[in-house]
């Protein structure tokens, strides 16, 4: 393990600060190295502020157009051509995709209770959720973010009939995640949170910046309570450091 | 040990997928079809099974599962198909699960959008909403031009030689595209994709797994 893991990304990503949060709960040695996503650079000031003081590079939310501000970084999109953030640098290995770098973390530094290396069905109950997420939470999720957050602040055009329907989805997404995936459990497998809570976590959390009509949590007391359960958790404060900054300016 | 129960429908792409790998590897299994034209995924019978009413869910005695890349994952490493998904490698498996992760939101979501849009819903006189098949249309051509340039490349599979987890969930849901029009799905446009399809249509287990498919699939042509 010579090599120190290099953590590429933007800490107003859900699934970066999701990566970031377990390695800092973890106390995993690795190097922080932001990479901005330029459609939320005018956000706010206070983001902007502080990426200015930060080295970094774009990287836009469409699909094709990437500046590369600081050709320092280079070497990740020659490894990474899909140019997605958050990535993972470990030696000669690139990865992308957060819940894939989460399973590698988990396993590689055998924190077997985010990620059994040794019980395939445990791994299994966390699979089931993180592979849930993508269409049954996030889908609607960053719709209704970009949608009531992003767009107005960037003067981009929304595309109503599509924000109509993931708004419907997204209520029925947190009713199934409060009843079925919480029920009444701590956690989604249980008593400690594993790699599934870790994602879910800032994938929610981040919709404290939509509009209460769409995010009511007094609907939904046990996401309330388990939300909570977090912010005293060992990370929290320093993954959640832009976030809480860009929160507190609404 | 207990013979695994696939639920599923034959019409659904990650149903295939499991199916197939299922037959591809002579994996001992029971087929219990689940059809969802006749909603019987809603029935109070099969919440009892999955209370999220969908399909493919597996039984293995005590066990349930849900989501199929998740299926795919626990029946890769319970039989120990290591060229699938290996056992021993971690890093081998990261490649796999890149694959994996992209696919839900990479491709998945602009291809079922658009198939419901271009083939269910005409056939259930479904209204279509125009703006969203419009913009997922869009988004399904970049996810296939990706998947062409980066996640085949010059490889015969996703990861390599040989096909893992990834390739059969992807084909499985890049093939079903050719229920619909050329409109929406041009295979010519594709040459590296139309050539990494074929190489699944002399598997062992394709034709079992893909007889419905292909009955379908006949009508339309």
């Amino acid at each position: 393990m010579a090599s120190k893991l290099i953590l590429y990304g933007d800490m107003m990503s859900q699934p970066v600060r999701a990566v970031r949060f377990m390695l800092l709960n973890h106390k995993i040695p690795h190097v922080f190295k932001a990479v901005k996503i330029a459609s939320l650079e005018h956000l706010s000031d206070e983001y902007k502020r502080m990426y200015d003081q930060s080295k970094y590079i774009y990287i836009y939310l469409s699909n094709q157009s990437i500046e590369i501000k600081l050709t320092l970084l280079n070497c990740i999109y020659c490894s990474n051509p899909l140019h997605l953030i958050p990535a993972l640098q470990d030696g000669d290995l690139t990865l992308v995709e957060s819940h894939t770098i989460m399973r590698y973390i988990a396993q590689k530094y055998k924190l077997d209770q985010l990620y059994s290396t040794t019980d395939l069905i445990q791994r299994c109950k966390v699979d089931m959720y993180l592979d849930w997420h993508h269409l049954g939470l996030r889908k609607a999720s960053t719709m209704v973010f970009f949608s009531k957050f992003v767009a107005p602040r960037i003067g981009r055009a929304v595309n109503q009939a599509a924000l109509d329907m993931e708004i419907m989805n997204l209520q029925t997404s947190l009713s199934k995640f409060e009843s079925i995936w919480l029920g009444d459990k701590k956690f989604i497998v249980g008593d400690r949170p594993t790699l599934a809570d870790y994602s879910a976590f800032t994938e929610i959390s981040n919709l404290r910046f939509v509009p209460v009509e769409f995010f009511d949590l007094s609907k939904f007391p046990k996401i309330d309570a388990w939300l909570k359960r977090f912010e005293s958790f060992d990370g929290y404060e320093e993954s959640h450091l832009i976030f809480k900054k860009v929160l507190s300016k609404l | 040990m207990s013979k695994l129960i696939l639920y599923g429908d034959q019409l659904s792409q990650p149903t295939r997928a499991i199916l197939f790998i299922l037959l591809n590897n002579k994996i001992p299994h029971e087929f219990k079809t689940i059809s969802i034209a006749k909603g019987e995924q809603n029935t109070e019978e099969f919440a009892k099974i999955n209370p999220w009413k969908k399909v493919p869910v597996i039984q293995d005695g005590d066990l349930t599962l849900i989501e199929s890349h998740t299926i795919l994952r626990y029946i890769a490493q319970k039989y120990k198909l290591d060229q699938l998904y290996s056992n021993t490698d971690l890093i081998e498996r990261c490649k796999v699960d890149m694959y994996l992760d992209w696919h839900h939101i990479g491709l998945r979501k602009p291809a079922s959008t658009v198939f419901y849009f271009t083939f269910v819903a005409p056939l259930f006189g479904i209204p279509v909403n125009q703006e969203l098949l419009a913009s997922e249309s869009k988004n399904l051509q970049t996810s296939l031009s990706k998947f062409e340039s980066i996640w085949l490349g010059d490889k015969k599979f996703i990861v390599g030689d040989k096909a893992t987890l990834a390739d059969f969930a992807s084909f499985t849901e890049i093939s079903n595209l050719r229920l619909i029009s050329n409109d929406y799905f041009d295979l010519s446009k594709y040459p590296k994709i139309d050539k990494w399809i074929k190489q699944f249509e002399t598997m062992d287990g394709y034709q079992e797994s893909h007889n419905i498919f292909n009955i379908v699939l006949a009508k339309k042509q």
